[in-house]
C-alpha cells in the first residue's frame, strides 16, 4: 500500500472570501511508512488528512491508494482507520462493542472478531476493561481502546488526527511506544497529524512540515532537523526554537563570514558558494544549544535575564539587540541577574537564510 | 417575599426568618392542598359504592362502601372503545412525532442548507397554531380526504402541532454529540443511514423521552380535534365520547365516570413522577 | 479485511456515485429530512387557513354543502352580530382573567418549589400532577364536585351562601365565568410554573450569597436578583398562556358548552356553535380567520418582544 497525494488544493468559501486551507500539496506515504504531518494550527494538516480519509473532499489535485483514485470516493469505502482527537468511542456501547462495530459492518463472523478483539486487547493491555463502558476508563485506556477498535480492522491506511493532544505529557510518552508498536503491526502507511514537534521527532519516518497551506519541507526527523529547508522550518522543529540575528556577509580572502554584533564568523564556505549573498544582508541562525555563554569580552553583548534550570541542563535567557535569545547552558549555570555576557555562535553551527524568502542559503 | 417588608425590619432575625419558613411551607401545604384533594375526592369515589356516591356523604372512603364495582364500566359499552381509540392515537402520535422529529432534528443539526434558519423561524409558527382555528376548517379538508373519522387523521393533526418543540429539542440536543463519532463510524464502514441509526439513535435516549412524553401530553389532553374530526360516536376518543354520552343525560353514574377518570390519570401521574427530570430539560432546552 | 473491502469495491460502486451525488447536494438531504415536517405543517396548518379564508367568502350550510358565492358579506355579518361583540368581550375577560390569575399562582408556587429544601422532589410531581390530568378529567371531577346533589364544592359553596342550595353554580349566570378561569387555572397554572422554575434553578447561588453578604433582605433579593432574572420568561410565558387563553375551546365548551345563555361564550365557542350547531359553515370560518389574525397579532408580538430566532444562529 502506498499513499499518493498529488497537487492537492483545498479551498472553503467563507463569508469574507475563499480560505485556501491546502495549496498545491504533492506528498507520498510509503508502506510501512510513519510519516508525521506536522505544523501550527490553521496550517492545513487537518484538512489534508480528512481528504485522505474522505471526510472532505479536495478542489483539486488527486488522492491514489496503491495507484486507485480514491479522490471522490467517500469514506466508507476507502479502508482507513483514523483516531480522533476527541477519541469519538461510542457511549452508548461497551468496549468489546465499540472494536467490534466496524467489524460487525464487514460482516466478519461473530467467532472471528471476539479472537481478533481479544488479540488486540491483549497487544493494549485492556483486556480487563473489554466489558466496561467507555465513560468508566481514563483517558489514556480510552485512547487505547480506540486504536484497538482501528487495529482490528487491519486497515489498509491509518490515520491519526491529534490523538494526543488532550493527554497529559506522562500518558504522551506512554501511549507513544504503543501507537507504534501498534502501526508496525498492522504495517500500512500511517498519515500521523499534530502540532506537537516533538511528538513528530520521536515517532515518525519521516516528517512533514506545513504552514499556510503549504509543504514546507519532508524528511526523516534528523534530517529536518539539521538541515531545514527554511527559516519556519529551522524555527518550528526542535526545542528550544531556533535563534535568528540579523546580519551581514562579508568575503575575506574567498572565504565567507558573517558579521553581527559587532564581531565576525567566519563560515566553512567560499565566497563563491554564497553567490549572490556577499555584502549584503542575511538571517543567520542556530540552535540555543550550539551558543556558548562567554564574559562579556567575546561575542554578541548580551543581558542575563534570568535561568530556567531543568536539572540535566538549564535554559537561560538574555536580552540582546536582536531581542531576547534563550541559551541552552550547563546544568549548574547560575547568571547574575542584569549582568553583562558575551554569546559565541558556534561556527559549524551556524546557518544562513534569505531574509526575504526565508529559504535556507547555506 | 411572603413576609411583608415592614416587619422585617422591626422583627428580630428569629422571628422573621421563623414567619418566612411558616409562610414558605403553609404555601406549599396550600397549594398541595387545592391540587391534591380534587384527584383525592376523584379515587375515593372511584372505589366506592356507585349508590352510596349519590347518598351518603363521605370525607373518607368507609369499609363498608368500597368496591371495585365501578371498574367494570371499562368491560361494556361504548366506553372501552373510546378508550382504546385514545390508546391508539396516542401511540401513533407518539410514534409519528418521534419519528419525524428525529430526522427533522438530525438533518438540521448535520446539514447545512439555505434557508435552514428561516424554517426553524416558520417552525417556532407552529406554537400559534390553535386546534380550534384549525380544526374547523380541517374538518370539511379531512372530510374530503376521507381522513374524517379516522383516526389516523386525528394522529396527523396531532402530531404537527406538537413539531415545533419536538424537532427544537432535537435540533439541539444532536447537536451536542460530536461529529467524529458519525465520522468515526462512516470510516468504519457504516453508511449516513446505518449510523444515524448505530451512534445516534441511541445517545438521543433522553430527547425521544421527553417528545414522546410531550406528545403522549398532547394526544391524551385532546378534546378539541377529536371532537370536530371525529364526529362519529362510534369512532371518537375518550374525550368527546364521555362528554357525549354525559350529554345524552342517560350516564351520570359518578362512580363509573370517577373509576374510568382515575385509570385515564394513572399514565400522566406514573409519567410525572418518574420522568420529572426529562420533563424540566425538555423545557429547558425549550426556553433556555 | 483489507483485501476483502477492495473486493466488496465493484459491487458497491453504484451505492458510492449516489453516495457522492448526494454529498455534493448536501442541502437536498438537508430539504429531505425536514420535508416530513414542512409536509404536516402544510397539511395541518397551511392549508386549512387558505381554505378558512376561502371558504368564508361563500355561504355553506353544512348540512348540504352547497356553496354561494357571497364575498365579504360574511365578514359583514360577523361584525354586525351582537353575539360576536359579546364573545370577544367574554373572551377578553376570560383570557385576562385566566392569565393574571395563571401568572400569580404559577410564578407563586414556582417559587415555593425553588426555596423549599424538604419533600421538593414529592412537591415538584405534585405541581407537574395538575398540568398532566387530561383537561376532560379535569372538567369531570370539576362536574362531579359541582353537582347539584352530591357536589362536594356544591355543598360547601351553598353553606356558606355564594349561591343556592338547587343552583347548579357552572349553570348560574354569575357564576360560571369565574368558575371556568378557576377551573382552568386550577391546571394550566403549572405551565408557568414550569417556564419559570427552570429559570430560577439556573440562577447561581452566588449571585444570593453576594447580597446575602451586603446586608440584603428577601424581598430585596427578590426584587434585585430574582425578578430581573425570570422577566423574560414570565413575559413569554404570559405572552404564550394570553394566546392559548384566548383560543381555548375545550375546557369551557365541555364545563358549559358556552352557557348559560352565552354567559362564557367565547370566540371559539362561538364560531364552533354556529359551524356545527347553527350549520353556517361559511360564517363560522369567516370567525377562524378573524381568531387567526388576533393569533397572527400575538405571534408578532412573540416575535418582535422576544425574537426567539436569536437562538437560531447555531
Amino acid at each position: 500500500m502506498t499513499v499518493n497525494i498529488s497537487n492537492m488544493t483545498r479551498v472553503f468559501d467563507a463569508p469574507d472570501g475563499r480560505i485556501v486551507a491546502v495549496d498545491d500539496l504533492s506528498l507520498t506515504i510509503d508502506d510501512g511508512e510513519f510519516l508525521t504531518l506536522v505544523g501550527p494550527s490553521g496550517c492545513g494538516k487537518t484538512t489534508t488528512l480528512r481528504c485522505v480519509a474522505g471526510l472532505d473532499t479536495p478542489t483539486a489535485g488527486t488522492i491514489t491508494v496503491d495507484g486507485r483514485d480514491v479522490t471522490e470516493l467517500p469514506p466508507q469505502e476507502r479502508d482507513v482507520a483514523l483516531l480522533f482527537q476527541d477519541i469519538a468511542l461510542y457511549p452508548h456501547m461497551t468496549v468489546r462493542e465499540n472494536m467490534e462495530y466496524g467489524l460487525k459492518i464487514a460482516g466478519v463472523p461473530e467467532d472471528e472478531r471476539r479472537e481478533s478483539i481479544e488479540e488486540a486487547a491483549d497487544l493494549l493491555q485492556i483486556r480487563d476493561q473489554l466489558d466496561k463502558m467507555p465513560a468508566s476508563l481514563s483517558g489514556g485506556q480510552q485512547q487505547r481502546v480506540a486504536l484497538g477498535r482501528s487495529l482490528v480492522r487491519d486497515p489498509s491506511v491509518f490515520l491519526f488526527d491529534e490523538p494526543m493532544s488532550d493527554l497529559d505529557a506522562k500518558l504522551k510518552r506512554e501511549l507513544r511506544p504503543v501507537v507504534q508498536r501498534i502501526t508496525d503491526e498492522i504495517g500500512c502507511p500511517v498519515l500521523y497529524v499534530t502540532h506537537d514537534q516533538e511528538e513528530a521527532m520521536t515517532m515518525s519516518d519521516r516528517v512533514a512540515i506545513m504552514d499556510g497551506g503549504e509543504l514546507q519541507q519532508a524528511g526523516p526527523p534528523k534530517e529536518v532537523y539539521d538541515e531545514p529547508t527554511n527559516d519556519f522550518v529551522g524555527e518550528f522543529i526542535g526545542q528550544p526554537a531556533m535563534e535568528f540575528f540579523d546580519a551581514h556577509v562579508e568575503s575575506a580572502n574567498g572565504t565567507a563570514a558573517v558579521a553581527l554584533g559587532g564581531h565576525t564568523i567566519s563560515l566553512d564556505a567560499s565566497a563563491d558558494q554564497l553567490e549572490g549573498y556577499v555584502e549584503r544582508d542575511v538571517r543567520v541562525g542556530i540552535r540555543p544549544q550550539h551558543i556558548t555563554v562567554a564574559d562579556a569580552t567575546a561575542g554578541i553583548e548580551a543581558e542575563h535575564v534570568l535561568d530556567e534550570p531543568l536539572g540535566d541542563e538549564t535554559h537561560s535567557l538574555f536580552e540582546t539587540e536582536y531581542g531576547n535569545v534563550t541559551v541552552v547552558t550547563h546544568a549548574d549555570f547560575d547568571g547574575d541577574n542584569g549582568d553583562e555576557y558575551g554569546l559565541v555562535l558556534e561556527r559549524s553551527e551556524t546557518q544562513l537564510f534569505d531574509p526575504n524568502s526565508g529559504v535556507r542559503i547555506f | 417575599m411572603s413576609a411583608p417588608t415592614e416587619s422585617e425590619q422591626r422583627l428580630s432575625y428569629e422571628t422573621r426568618d421563623r414567619i418566612y419558613q411558616v409562610a414558605l411551607y403553609g404555601s406549599a401545604a396550600l397549594f398541595s392542598a387545592i391540587i391534591l384533594f380534587p384527584i383525592y375526592w376523584m379515587v375515593q369515589n372511584a372505589f366506592t359504592d356507585s349508590q352510596a356516591v349519590i347518598t351518603e356523604f363521605a370525607w373518607f372512603p368507609s369499609t363498608e362502601t368500597v368496591t371495585l364495582e365501578n371498574f367494570t364500566v371499562l368491560t361494556a359499552g361504548a366506553v372501552p372503545t373510546y378508550v382504546i381509540n385514545t390508546i391508539v392515537v396516542t401511540v401513533g402520535t407518539i410514534v409519528l412525532v418521534v419519528a419525524v422529529s428525529l430526522v427533522a432534528g438530525y438533518g438540521m443539526a448535520r446539514f447545512r442548507f439555505k434557508y435552514k434558519e428561516s424554517f426553524a423561524q416558520f417552525l417556532l409558527l407552529g406554537y400559534m397554531f390553535s386546534p380550534i382555528v384549525l380544526g374547523l376548517p380541517l374538518y370539511l379538508i379531512w372530510s374530503e380526504t376521507g381522513l374524517l373519522n379516522a383516526r389516523i387523521g386525528l394522529v396527523i393533526a396531532l402530531s404537527a402541532i406538537s413539531m415545533p418543540f419536538a424537532v427544537w429539542l432535537m435540533w439541539k440536543y444532536i447537536q451536542t454529540i460530536p461529529e467524529s463519532m458519525e465520522e468515526s463510524a462512516w470510516i468504519a464502514g457504516a453508511s449516513r443511514w446505518r449510523t444515524f441509526w448505530d451512534v445516534i439513535v441511541p445517545q438521543t435516549k433522553p430527547a425521544i423521552v421527553a417528545c414522546a412524553l410531550f406528545a403522549f401530553a398532547i394526544a391524551w389532553n385532546d378534546f378539541t380535534f377529536a371532537q370536530i374530526l371525529l364526529p362519529s360516536q362510534d369512532s371518537t376518543t375518550f374525550a368527546p365520547g364521555i362528554m357525549r354520552l354525559i350529554d345524552q343525560g342517560g350516564y351520570t353514574s359518578w362512580g363509573d365516570i370517577m373509576a374510568v377518570s382515575f385509570l385515564m390519570t394513572i399514565p400522566p401521574l406514573l409519567f410525572a413522577y418518574f420522568l420529572q427530570e426529562y420533563l424540566l430539560k425538555g423545557f429547558e432546552v425549550r426556553t433556555r | 479485511m483489507a483485501s476483502e473491502t477492495v473486493e466488496s469495491t465493484a459491487a458497491t460502486d453504484r451505492r458510492s456515485v449516489t453516495e457522492r451525488l448526494g454529498l455534493d447536494s448536501e442541502a437536498i438531504r438537508g430539504w429531505l429530512t425536514v420535508l416530513p415536517v414542512i409536509l404536516l405543517y402544510l397539511f395541518v396548518a397551511v392549508t386549512p387557513i387558505a381554505f378558512a379564508f376561502y371558504a368564508s367568502l361563500f355561504e355553506i350550510p353544512l348540512l348540504a354543502p352547497e356553496w354561494t358565492f357571497t364575498g365579504f358579506s360574511n365578514y359583514v355579518e360577523v361584525l354586525s352580530m351582537g353575539s360576536f361583540w359579546s364573545a370577544l368581550w367574554l373572551g377578553g375577560l376570560f383570557m385576562v382573567g385566566s392569565t393574571v390569575l395563571q401568572l400569580l399562582v404559577g410564578l407563586w408556587i414556582a417559587l415555593v418549589l425553588n426555596k423549599i429544601s424538604y419533600g421538593q422532589r414529592f412537591l415538584t410531581a405534585v405541581a407537574f400532577t395538575a398540568y398532566l390530568v387530561p383537561t376532560v378529567i379535569v372538567v369531570l371531577i370539576a362536574l362531579f364536585m359541582f353537582d347539584v346533589e352530591i357536589g362536594v364544592l356544591h355543598i360547601a359553596g351553598s353553606n356558606i351562601g355564594l349561591w343556592d342550595e338547587r343552583t347548579f353554580a357552572l349553570g348560574d349566570q354569575t357564576w360560571a365565568m369565574p368558575l371556568v378561569i378557576l377551573i382552568g387555572s386550577w391546571k394550566f397554572s403549572i405551565f408557568v410554573t414550569i417556564f419559570t422554575l427552570a429559570q430560577l434553578r439556573a440562577i447561581p447561588e452566588r449571585f444570593y450569597e453576594a447580597a446575602k453578604i451586603c446586608g440584603a433582605s428577601r424581598w430585596e433579593m427578590f426584587r434585585d436578583i430574582t425578578l430581573p432574572r425570570i422577566m423574560g420568561v414570565l413575559l413569554i410565558a404570559v405572552l404564550l398562556r394570553a394566546i392559548f387563553m384566548f383560543n381555548k375551546f375545550d375546557i369551557i365548551w365541555m364545563l358549559t358548552e358556552g352557557g348559560p345563555a352565552g354567559a362564557t361564550t367565547t370566540l371559539p365557542i362561538l364560531a364552533y356553535r354556529t359551524a356545527f350547531l347553527e350549520n353556517s359553515y361559511g360564517l363560522a370560518n369567516a370567525m377562524a380567520v378573524i381568531m387567526f389574525i388576533f393569533l397572527a397579532i400575538g405571534a408578532y408580538c412573540y416575535f418582535r418582544a422576544f425574537n426567539p430566532a436569536e437562538e437560531v444562529d447555531t
